[in-house]
């Protein structure tokens, strides 16, 4: 780890080099390059490790919700039965990828562990339990689980931590 | 999961003026129609799936985050701890 390092990750501005980030996943480039600062206007905002002023690694954090679909009832947002339960709230993690310059540094684990932090301090003031994940390619799914993400039913690209696991303290109780 | 070595072949139909700009596309980066057909249709499935925000769970997948929400730690829990207290950034906050 080198001593720039020791810079958290930053919200993404104008300022930041953008151009040249190669991640290997066109998909990923594109969407920081093209989308990325747009969509903090949308509760989207994105995250970022430099080198020099040029963005090396970046992940993008939103707020989601989990419903419960109950056996019977219809699928479709906002025609649910009397007394359902309320949507579960959470965090997720849209995107997140590192330059090709920079894999093997452990910018990935510095991400995550912003992306965890900042999310078990939601968790801690205002109670949101989840933090779920995008992971569409199976590395990225092998490195959610590292850290202890499980995968779960409500879409196979979707990966699930508890916070209540990465913070100290009993948060605000899970209730269906 | 997601990953699948099964293809599956796809029939689109496409009206005239889709047509015409899919394949003049296709043409300007000299690729087949299929070939592009197929990137272009990973590109917007992968976006698609990341901007998923909202999810149903059925009665299975709520009883399966119930039982992560209110279970025991994952066995990788010292290590997402780990990371937690020893990562570098610990002074920036």
């Amino acid at each position: 780890m080198s001593a720039r390092s020791a810079v958290p990750p930053a919200r993404l501005t104008a300022a930041h080099d953008i151009r040249g980030f190669r991640s290997g996943h066109d998909v990923l480039d594109g969407w920081l390059r093209h989308h990325a600062l747009d969509q903090h206007e949308e509760g989207v905002t994105t995250f970022v490790v430099t080198d020099g002023a040029r963005v090396v690694g970046y992940y993008s954090l939103t707020r989601s919700a989990v419903e419960h679909v109950r056996a019977g009832a219809s699928r479709r947002w906002g025609r649910r039965p009397a007394g359902p339960a309320e949507p579960l709230p959470a965090l997720l993690i849209g995107r997140l990828a590192v330059d090709e310059t920079a894999q093997g540094r452990g910018v990935g684990p510095r991400l995550l562990r912003d992306a965890v932090m900042r999310a078990a301090t939601v968790y801690r003031t205002a109670g949101t339990p989840l933090l779920l994940a995008h992971a569409v390619t199976a590395p990225s799914r092998a490195f959610y689980r590292h850290f202890g993400f499980a995968a779960t039913r409500l879409d196979p690209y979707l990966v699930a931590l508890a916070l209540r696991h990465a913070t100290a303290g009993p948060g605000p109780r899970f209730r269906d | 999961m997601g990953g699948t070595d099964r293809d599956e072949q796809v029939a689109v139909r496409l009206t005239g003026e889709t047509a015409e700009l899919v394949r003049s596309a296709a043409e300007s980066l000299g690729a087949t129609l299929e070939d592009f057909a197929v990137e272009a249709m990973r590109r917007y499935a992968a976006d698609t799936m990341a901007d998923r925000r909202l999810f149903g769970a059925t009665d299975e997948a709520w009883g399966e985050l119930e039982a992560l929400l209110g279970g025991p730690a994952p066995d990788e829990a010292p290590r997402l701890r780990e990371l937690l207290e020893d990562g570098p950034d610990e002074d920036g906050r």
